[in-house]
């Protein structure tokens, strides 16, 4: 394989996710709504030709050939939703990771006094949940030596 | 949020104001014929310096049209960047966008040109890379750097303009006799082809739609990409005969190109980009063919129409949930009739029908081209890059507003915010008003078309046959139709790899092996390292050869200093 497999996927999430990818595929070519659902009808049809399939090879074969056809027909510009990885309106919001605020300096700060004292306590409070939870790594490496 | 509830407001009734008293001025020196120079003067006897604006009909009917533009793209904005928690950083981006299109349109020399220039550039950047998504960062990248190289090619040019002795535009008008080198005419030619994203400089404004549509509307429509066909109309002295031609054939392949992707495309602002673009390429024809005023009046009015078209985009965007594929849209004329209409409007214009804005300048490029024109291949160019701004407009049409509902359920699909309509509704106005009153104020007799028949009704049967065959096509339900064409349409023939990724790609490589042999290879061996290492080896014979004593190194420091006094003596 040329890939790193990461998944077992069974045969009808196989079947599944073709099967999604395929009416993806006509509803980015179809020009109106109408014509959408025809393909889609007909998509679902091709599907039920091949359900009473048993030999696995076979199986195995068309869902390869349908993969390379969905491919190699593939459009130029594939939808996504606009908020969804690749949309037009992704990533608009930027979310500052929570360490970014121990950057600020002691001017900015004293701006927010309640919030940053708050804070301190609320760090506090993480260590000890987290040595209850899982132990506290820099006693045991201790008392090893 | 904002720091003043009604700043919007106030910058856009200020830019109102200022355009009227511009405009109004425009309109007193268009009918007397006369040119004003506002000059700082700075200096003693040694070293001068001044600062000078021209108000001219040009510039004054240029500046009032940006500034029209700018108060209802701003008053748009109060609404459309209403949520946004930037929205501070977004209007001061906007105002300094603003001046800087101002000073542009206002310097009389190139040196001052240079200032608006760079400022556009970099705003526009600032614009792009609004969004802080990976897209709209390597959309501000191809922005900036194509933008970049024509920085470049402007300060090429100051150092010829230096060596010939005056920066002002109007002064070397007004000569009679100039012969210029084709290399600054060439500068000054590709320097506005990057701003006006003629081919092979086309990439960065598809992709700058990654900004907001406001943006969009007032940037990459009307002034940013204008300043190109400014700076040729500004300097059309310099064209020779040779530039001509190359922008002539730049042009029209250009218009060719974003004809041609914009039908195969499927994002909504992408379509009106690259109607943009093939307006812009309809400009820069003028231009090769002389038709300077002309490519101006189409500025102006092409600037009207797609701010407005612009502006329409922006509510449909936001009323079918922010996505900007066409296949989302659909029979949205029922829930936005208002927005249809002055989209129709703006479309229409753009088509050049019969008594809109679009058809005063369009059509008498047409056919003056028609006159003056170059060859039959030429000619038949234009017609049908005229068909494909046609078909792809109507396909806009047809998919936004004709066809079925393509989008998702629970969209709030309605038009209620006036803050949106006002601007739209006030531009649609001025657009249509735009094209006559232009016309007589730009044109003071009307110019007289000599056309054989077919060629007079060839605009008009181009545009009426294209309305016909696209309508008839988007009936067609065969999927993969065109295949080969589409995809390569679709990926705009290439054009973004090739001036993007393959070009950095190529050069980064390239640049690596530079670094690494050269660079801190050999370089380093014979420079920096090569003298140090001499250096050190040369201190060690010494030491050896003074036996490390130090009685000895300083004797051997008197003898030295001995001999130079002696040489100096």
């Amino acid at each position: 394989m040329a890939y790193l497999q990461t998944e077992i996927l069974g045969h009808t999430q196989k079947v599944c996710r073709l099967y999604k990818s395929a009416l993806k595929h006509v509803f980015e070519y179809a020009p109106n709504r109408a014509a959408y659902r025809y393909a889609a009808v007909c998509v679902r049809q091709k599907f039920e030709e091949n359900r009473h399939l048993t030999d696995a090879l076979k199986v195995q074969t068309l869902i390869e050939d349908t993969k390379e056809e969905l491919f190699q027909k593939q459009h130029s510009h594939p939808f996504r939703y606009a908020t969804s990885p690749g949309g037009s309106a992704y990533g608009r919001e930027l979310k500052s990771p929570d360490w970014v605020l121990d950057l600020w300096s002691p001017d900015e700060k004293a701006q927010y006094p309640e919030y940053f004292a708050r804070r301190e306590e609320m760090k506090k409070e993480y260590i000890v949940y987290w040595e209850k939870k899982f132990g506290n790594k820099a006693e045991e490496l201790h008392h090893h030596h | 949020m904002t720091v003043d509830k009604y700043l919007y407001q106030k910058i856009s009734f200020f830019l109102i104001n200022f355009m009227l008293v511009i405009g109004f001025t425009g309109v007193f020196l268009s009918l007397s014929g006369v040119s004003i120079f506002i000059e700082w003067f700075l200096g003693g006897s040694s070293m001068n310096f001044s600062l000078i604006f021209l108000f001219d009909s040009i510039s004054c009917f240029f500046l009032s049209v940006v500034l029209c533009i700018s108060a209802n793209v701003v008053w748009y904005s109060k609404s459309y960047m209403a949520t946004d928690p930037n929205a501070n950083r977004f209007i001061l981006l906007v105002v300094g966008f603003i001046t800087s299109m101002a000073i542009l349109i206002i310097s009389p020399n190139i040196l001052s040109i240079l200032l608006g220039w760079d400022g556009l550039g970099l705003i526009s950047y600032g614009l792009v890379i609004y969004y802080p998504s990976s897209k709209s960062s390597s959309a501000g990248m191809i922005t900036v750097l194509s933008n970049r190289v024509g920085d470049v090619c402007i300060l090429l040019s100051i150092g010829w303009f230096m060596s010939v002795g005056d920066f002002n535009f109007s002064i070397w008008a007004l000569l009679s006799n100039t012969d210029f080198s084709i290399w600054v005419s060439f500068l000054v030619m590709l320097a506005a082809m990057t701003k006006s994203a003629q081919i092979p400089f086309s990439a960065w404004l598809p992709a700058a739609m990654a900004a907001p549509t406001p943006v969009s509307a007032l940037v990459h429509s009307s002034t940013l990409v204008t300043a190109g066909v400014y700076l040729l109309i500004r300097f059309s002295f310099i064209l020779g005969e040779s530039c001509s031609a190359f922008l002539m054939f730049i042009s029209i392949m250009t218009m060719f190109m974003s004809g041609v992707v914009a039908i195969f495309e499927y994002d909504f602002k992408k379509i009106i980009a690259l109607s943009t673009l093939s307006q812009l390429g309809m400009m820069m024809f003028a231009i090769s063919l002389g038709l300077f005023e002309v490519a101006f009046f189409h500025l102006l009015t092409h600037a009207l129409f797609k701010a407005l078209l612009f502006l329409c985009a922006g509510i449909l965007i936001h009323g079918v949930g922010n996505t900007q594929d066409i296949r989302s849209f659909g029979s949205l004329s029922l829930n936005f009739p208002l927005v249809t209409v002055c989209m129709n409007l703006a479309n229409l214009s753009l088509c050049g029908v019969p008594f809109l804005a679009g058809f005063y300048s369009k059509d008498l490029i047409v056919e003056l081209a028609c006159q003056y024109s170059w060859g039959i291949f030429i000619l038949l160019m234009m017609f049908v890059c005229l068909s494909l701004t046609v078909l792809y407009s109507v396909r806009l049409t047809y998919l936004s507003f004709v066809s079925a509902y393509g989008g998702g359920s629970l969209v709030s699909v309605c038009e209620t915010d006036y803050s949106l309509l006002a601007p739209v509704v006030i531009l649609s106005f001025t657009s249509l008003m735009s094209g006559p009153v232009l016309s007589w104020l730009s044109f003071s007799c009307p110019t007289l078309i000599f056309l054989p028949t077919f060629l007079k009704w060839g605009a008009l049967f181009f545009v009426v046959s294209s309305v016909v065959i696209m309508v008839s096509l988007q009936r067609l339900v065969y999927f993969y139709m065109w295949g080969t064409v589409k995809k390569f349409s679709g990926l705009m023939w290439f054009l973004p790899w090739l001036t993007g990724q393959w070009l950095t790609l190529n050069t980064l490589k390239n640049a690596d092996q530079f670094l690494k042999i050269y660079d801190q290879g050999w370089l380093e061996f014979y420079s920096s390292k090569g003298i140090s290492m001499g250096a050190n080896s040369m201190s060690l014979f010494s030491l050896k050869f003074q036996h490390n004593s130090l009685k000895i190194h300083f004797l051997v420091f008197l003898v030295w200093l001995f001999m130079c006094l002696i040489y100096i003596l």
